[in-house]
């Protein structure tokens, strides 16, 4: 009878017959078993201060793409805010006396020199 | 998960007494481990240094084991990862040597089985070589370790249809392989 005729039509009688394989191995050293356990044991790392440490750094390595995405978008919103407040209030093109008003309010000496040198009495308002 | 497990992952979680429970853990499990991964890569010399390896991984996975999957079953899931990321190197380290991986694996087998053992024992694990390491797995943990379908599924990490057509696949493939051969 093949493998295939057994793996086909008695599947049961060849789990019994060819499931446990171990044999077909060359066995593992004499003793493998006995001196693993503490072959294992030693190169077992410590805890300790070791545990807490990798807690913290689990819970770092799950903030941590949460707080760059929020930093990212605060960054990109602040950006955006700056640019359209910006374009609400554009640079005139032409610098007239009243922008020099709006604009530069605070140098009263400039001011007052620029409205100086006019002489056309449109000063009257200030 | 059975109750002597339990009472194990009890004494594993008390600092006090993780050690020696470790210790039984080991001495528990390490021989299915240990033919769960020497199937897959047949040499006992790499199967040793991946069993370290696992228990090792288990030891520092152990305080975020959440105890929602059983413990061995947990454990074979980390045994059959170390073993087909073990062979995906072998295979890339067969390739940069400009060598075939199906050879070099088939000559490992030849090296690691006893040359007068059975027949057909052997013929099916050439034809094992065949399959891809996934349907390898699937067919190991279900055909030699007898696990349910359900618990083959929690081991490779995939649904239980999917690792029941990877087993369907893989007899049919084998019945192929042994009806030409």
């Amino acid at each position: 009878m093949t493998a295939s005729h057994n793996m086909n039509h008695q599947h049961g009688k060849m789990k019994k017959q060819y499931s446990d394989d171990r044999s077909l191995f060359k066995a593992p050293p004499a003793g493998y078993f006995e001196d693993l356990p503490d072959v294992v044991m030693q190169r077992l790392p410590r805890r300790s201060v070791k545990r807490e440490e990798g807690r913290r750094t689990v819970a770092w390595r799950r903030w941590a793409p949460a707080v760059v995405t929020l930093v990212l978008l605060a960054v990109i919103w602040w950006v955006r805010v700056r640019r359209s407040s910006s374009s609400l209030h554009p640079v005139p093109q032409e610098w007239t006396v009243e922008d020099e008003i709006l604009y530069n309010w605070e140098d009263d000496d400039l001011l007052m020199e620029e409205l100086a040198s006019r002489d056309d009495g449109e000063t009257s308002y200030l | 998960m059975p109750p002597e497990d339990a009472d194990l992952l009890r004494r594993l979680q008390d600092p006090a007494s993780e050690r020696m429970a470790f210790r039984e853990l080991v001495k528990r499990y390490q021989e299915r481990l240990y033919w769960v991964i020497r199937r897959l890569v047949h040499s006992h010399e790499d199967t040793n240094d991946l069993l370290q390896e696992v228990f090792i991984k288990v030891w520092k996975g152990l305080p975020s084991f959440n105890g929602r999957s059983a413990l061995y079953t947990w454990m074979y899931r980390i045994a059959v990862n170390e073993a087909l990321s073990f062979l995906r190197r072998d295979k890339w380290r067969s390739l940069m040597r400009l060598e075939d991986p199906s050879k070099v694996m088939a000559h490992r087998l030849q090296a690691s089985i006893e040359t007068d053992g059975d027949e057909i024992l052997q013929r099916l694990h050439a034809a094992l070589l065949q399959l891809s390491p996934q349907q390898r797995a699937v067919f190991t943990l279900r055909y030699f370790e007898d696990m349910p379908f359900k618990e083959v599924a929690a081991v490779m990490g995939k649904t239980e249809s999917t690792v029941k057509v990877h087993y369907h696949l893989a007899r049919k493939k084998i019945e192929e392989i042994l009806t030409e051969t």
